[in-house]
């Protein structure tokens, strides 16, 4: 334009002409400082939007760990476990105790009776250690369908009877 | 150790006493340490009572009782001259008293789990029912397992549509440590074992494959064992189901995991294939088993392996280190096949193992020895099966599990 300007003189009129035609071209100044108004205040807006959310989630984030557990409830939740699994261990021991114990009763009660038969038939033997088997059953199964509640427990009381006398 | 089953309705319930010289820490026949943690575990039939031949019982609790019996064991029933001569034979042990006559029968039934390697022997045998075992509390040994479903995998089976039987059992948890589970492998059998003369079988067809039959797999030797006492006929437990008249068939034992998975997913009862234990409406995702049979699938699918497990995370741990491997016969295999195993938690055990596609190719076919030990009565069908199926290996091939371990 410049160029032109220096080299070519151009009447007025035309070069008004050519400068409006050139112009419409355009956005108008007036547009451009509407839209950046409008930007300006877009951004305003999304910036006092933003505050808002923040202020939001820290609200929630409040409630949250409000709502979580306290720390006391934590240490009980923790105590409970380690409870749980310490009693399950003990449990083993105890189960296995059990089978031991009956061990001792069996090894005690086959050695009484081999000294008492002196020399009974083994089969014989085989077959009372079988049927002592049965009703010791009762004894150690304390699950096992309660057929006859009363027995099973003068059973039970027996089998500790047994099993102490063995240890003594 | 003394054994005295009862039978209340359709529930069989075994005790077993020590002897003196029994303790409660006993070995697995794969020589696991085990530890007892109680002394009786039901099995619930899904009818009964039945009229069971005392080699079955016998059987049955021995599967149980095997772990941590000395010198002796004493059965509440006369059992045949076979099976106590298989158990004194096998193990060294008296077993009594004797005076029962053997018995036999015709079917073949699968013990099913609906695991890939069952759903492959399911596919082989469209005809043979299912046994399943479910497992179930036990009224004296607190649960501290209840992430196993075995009810979501009881529910899948029966979403098979085949012929079912579950039997639902606490056997497992007689065993304390290392955790509940089988006493011995075979204590799985126990409902099949007792619904034998019912269902009239002959035979029972295990998912055991190749890496557990002959490369001692799992917690087992970890190199090639033609007499493994647990799956070989003419090993230890082989001769006693054989002596109670239900052989133990291995339709798998000649493949690998990797053909027992292209079955399985190519098989009808694809929907219902279920390795993982814990999982509620699919494979959780995130045990050692998910992981370990992922890298089986990709493989076999030839695509990346699909996990978000880590490298840091425990179940990807054992992974980091150098072998042998449980199992490394599928790791080789999988590290030889999955596209960019490099950057996966298997990148580590690639590099040690160094496996390509030829050194695993073997991995593909049947180990021809494996389809010989199945008994006649069966051996036709499975031969004719692998031969169309999945092919033979050559010799070169065979000697590949033949020197599985030594090198």
């Amino acid at each position: 334009m410049v160029r032109l300007r220096k080299r070519a003189l151009l009447p007025a009129g035309l070069r008004r002409a050519v400068r409006g035609w050139f112009d419409a071209r355009y956005i108008s100044r007036a547009d451009h400082r509407q839209d950046i108004k409008d930007a300006l205040w877009e951004v305003q807006t999304l910036g006092r939007e933003v505050t808002a959310l923040r202020a939001e989630v820290d609200k929630l984030r409040e409630q949250v760990a409000k709502t979580g557990p306290e720390q006391a409830q934590v240490r009980r939740w923790d105590d409970a476990h380690r409870l749980a699994q310490e009693t399950a261990v003990a449990m083993d021991q105890v189960l296995q105790n059990e089978v031991l114990l009956w061990q001792a009763v069996d090894r005690q009660a086959t050695d009484g009776q081999s000294v008492d038969r002196q020399g009974a038939d083994r089969q014989g033997t085989d077959r009372q250690s079988v049927d002592r088997q049965g009703a010791d059953r009762q004894g150690t199964d304390r699950q096992s369908v309660d057929r006859q509640g009363a027995d099973r427990q003068a059973a039970d009381r027996q089998a500790v009877d047994r099993s102490s006398r063995s240890l003594a | 150790m003394r054994v005295t089953w009862t039978a209340e309705g359709a529930v069989m319930r075994l005790v077993f006493r020590l002897d003196a010289e029994d303790s409660i820490t006993g070995f697995c026949a794969d020589g696991q340490p085990l530890k007892l943690a109680t002394n009786s575990f039901r099995v619930e039939l899904p009818r009964g009572p039945h009229d069971v031949h005392p080699d079955l019982l016998a059987l049955a609790a021995w599967t149980v009782v095997a772990p941590w019996t000395r010198r002796a064991v004493t059965f509440d029933r006369p059992i045949s001259p076979g099976l106590a001569l298989a158990l004194q034979e096998g193990w060294g042990i008296e077993a009594g008293p004797v005076g029962g006559a053997p018995r036999s029968g015709r079917r073949l039934a699968i013990s099913y789990s609906g695991g890939a390697d069952s759903v492959a022997v399911a596919a082989m045998l469209p005809d043979a029912p299912f046994v399943h075992f479910q497992r179930v509390s036990h009224p004296r040994v607190p649960n501290r397992w209840t992430h196993y479903r075995s009810d979501v995998l009881a529910r899948l089976a029966e979403r098979t549509g085949r012929e079912l039987t579950v039997v639902r059992s606490d056997l497992e948890f007689t065993l304390a440590e290392p955790r509940p589970g089988y006493p011995e492998h075979h204590a799985v059998a126990a409902g099949a074992l007792l619904l034998a003369d019912e269902l009239d079988l002959g035979g029972l067809a295990f998912g055991y494959e190749l890496g557990s039959r002959w490369l001692g797999g799992d917690r087992y030797l970890l190199r090639y064992t033609p007499d493994n006492p647990m799956w070989a006929p003419h090993g230890a437990w082989g001769r006693a189901f054989a002596a109670a008249g239900l052989h133990i068939v291995l339709p798998v034992g000649g493949v690998s995991e990797a053909v027992t998975m292209r079955l399985a997913l190519g098989s009808k009862l694809r929907e219902q294939v279920r390795w993982c234990l814990r999982g509620v409406d699919g494979p959780c995702g995130t045990c050692g088993k998910c992981l370990y049979k992922e890298l089986i699938q990709a493989a076999v699918e030839r695509r990346p392996l699909r996990t978000t497990v880590g490298p840091k995370r425990p179940v990807a741990r054992k992974w980091q280190e150098p072998p042998p491997y449980g199992g490394q016969e599928m790791i080789e295999y999988g590290c030889a096949r999955v596209p960019g195993v490099e950057g996966t938690v298997f990148g580590r055990a690639a590099g040690f193992l160094g496996a390509t596609e030829a050194s695993t190719a073997w991995l593909d076919r049947c180990y021809p020895p494996a389809i010989e030990e199945i008994p006649e009565p069966w051996r036709k069908e499975i031969h004719d099966f692998m031969a169309t199926e999945v092919g033979f290996m050559s010799r070169d091939q065979a000697r590949r599990v033949e020197t599985w371990g030594m090198s």
